[in-house]
């Protein structure tokens, strides 16, 4: 029992504060070799989708859950409409989420405080939106692979990198730590990667293992 | 606070009073309760449709729902996520199926399974009330029908639950559970049998 309280505390204070929290020291070894644009089409719907996907969180002490979340992904005008349910269908959370602002409907604790949702924001952001913007840098790296680089405003490096059977999208904060790494498996299912994996480095990390049930157009 | 946002999750209660089963054609909560004391065992499938304003058709779930006397409880998810929550006196454990295995569930939603388990064993007792937090309404119909309305705060997660009975065996046949908005959720029970024997493994950890 008292395991099972631990790894609560754990998973919780990693899925809270994770968002703030840095890894290991990039940006990578990727060297654009020559200047060109793969024009990466990247893993991020170019239409709008309402995606349903199963998603299994672990995070420290080896605490595990499973809820299910359903997003409306608007990539034009770049808003986003979360809902987390647990596995039998109860609301958690519920948000919108636009450039410069978000909404939240109605939240359950623990996922009712700022922390949450500030964290909640990158990690759906990161998970179906192309970043902002275009590339600072594209190319092709020394492997043959297409890769965007993005600097946001607020001085983080975003890299898009093609890899085998899929992309993987890294960040870095403006301190140079890894913030987020999300990996992105082929093949589509109506625009949606057929898995996603999303890494948040450090003690207070977690792992997100989404994989969709349902696409709708 | 925490503790009332929690019980405006009360499925888990809808689905234990399809197995209140009462005698004959003058339903009343009495006769509601004297049917629950006469519960010994239930078993039941569930289909449940999930409706959602942003879905464009409803998220659909099956599943299995198992109850023992006094108080074993098995509630079961098969799709789209397999999942298991076991209860057994005031012990709540919650498994999830995922990678090839079964994962015993470490988040807060624990907590809050725990609390409307607890308020489905007092369904089962036959106690519509939902330890007052809900005002019931009973309709003799046809179908007959029970209505709870949250008198509190609940109002504003959870707008109505309508059970709908059947009559012959009189049990309840569908859940409906509507929420602020536009979301709703329909439960309907196939295959209930009441009273039959159930194996031990029933109520173990998958």
């Amino acid at each position: 029992m008292m395991l099972i309280r631990r790894q609560v505390v754990a998973l919780l204070v990693g899925l809270v504060l994770a968002c703030g929290c840095a890894g290991r020291t990039g940006p990578a070894e990727i060297m654009i070799v020559r200047e060109a644009c793969p024009a990466l089409p990247g893993p991020f719907p170019v239409r709008p989708r309402v995606c349903v996907h199963r998603v299994d969180a672990s995070g420290g002490f080896g605490a595990r859950s499973t809820l299910i979340g359903v997003t409306r992904i608007d990539p034009r005008m770049r808003k986003l409409h979360s809902i987390l349910l647990s596995a039998e269908g109860f609301p958690l959370y519920e948000a919108e989420f636009e450039e410069g602002g978000f909404r939240v409907m109605r939240a359950l604790p623990p996922f009712d405080g700022p922390a949450f949702t500030r964290g909640f924001a990158q990690d759906v952001g990161a998970l179906f939106l192309r970043p902002p913007g275009k590339p600072s840098e594209a190319g092709i790296t020394r492997e043959g692979s297409g890769v965007c680089h993005w600097r946001t405003e607020g001085g983080c490096l975003v890299q898009l990198l093609e890899i085998t059977n899929g992309w993987k999208l890294t960040r870095w904060d403006k301190s140079g730590h890894l913030s987020r790494t999300v990996f992105f498996k082929l093949p589509l299912v109506k625009g949606v990667p057929s898995y996603v994996e999303l890494k948040i480095p450090g003690p207070v990390g977690y792992i997100l293992r989404m994989m969709p049930i349902r696409v709708d157009p | 606070m925490r503790k009332c946002l929690s019980r405006c999750f009360l499925i888990f209660p809808l689905l234990m009073a399809p197995m209140l089963s009462v005698a004959g054609d003058h339903a009343d909560w009495r006769h509601l309760r004297k049917g629950a004391e006469n519960t010994r065992s239930i078993s039941a499938a569930f289909r449940q449709e999930k409706d959602l304003p942003i879905l464009s058709a409803p998220l659909i779930s099956k599943g299995r729902f198992f109850y023992q006397a006094p108080d074993a409880i098995r509630w079961e998810y098969i799709s789209p996520v397999k999942s298991v929550a076991l209860m057994k006196g005031d012990r709540v454990n919650v498994f999830h199926f995922a990678e090839g295995s079964w994962h015993e569930d470490a988040t807060p939603g624990l907590q809050l399974r725990q609390m409307i388990l607890g308020e489905i064993r007092d369904w089962v007792k036959g106690r519509f009330d939902g330890g007052g937090i809900f005002r019931p309404f009973l309709s003799h119909g046809p179908p007959m029908q029970v209505t709870l309305i949250p008198k509190n705060e609940l109002k504003d997660f959870l707008a109505r639950i309508d059970l709908i009975f059947s009559l012959s065996p009189l049990s309840i046949k569908e859940v409906h559970i509507f929420e602020p908005g536009e979301g709703q959720t329909h439960i309907v029970f196939t295959d209930v049998q009441i009273n039959s024997d159930l194996p031990p493994a029933t109520f173990l950890e998958p």
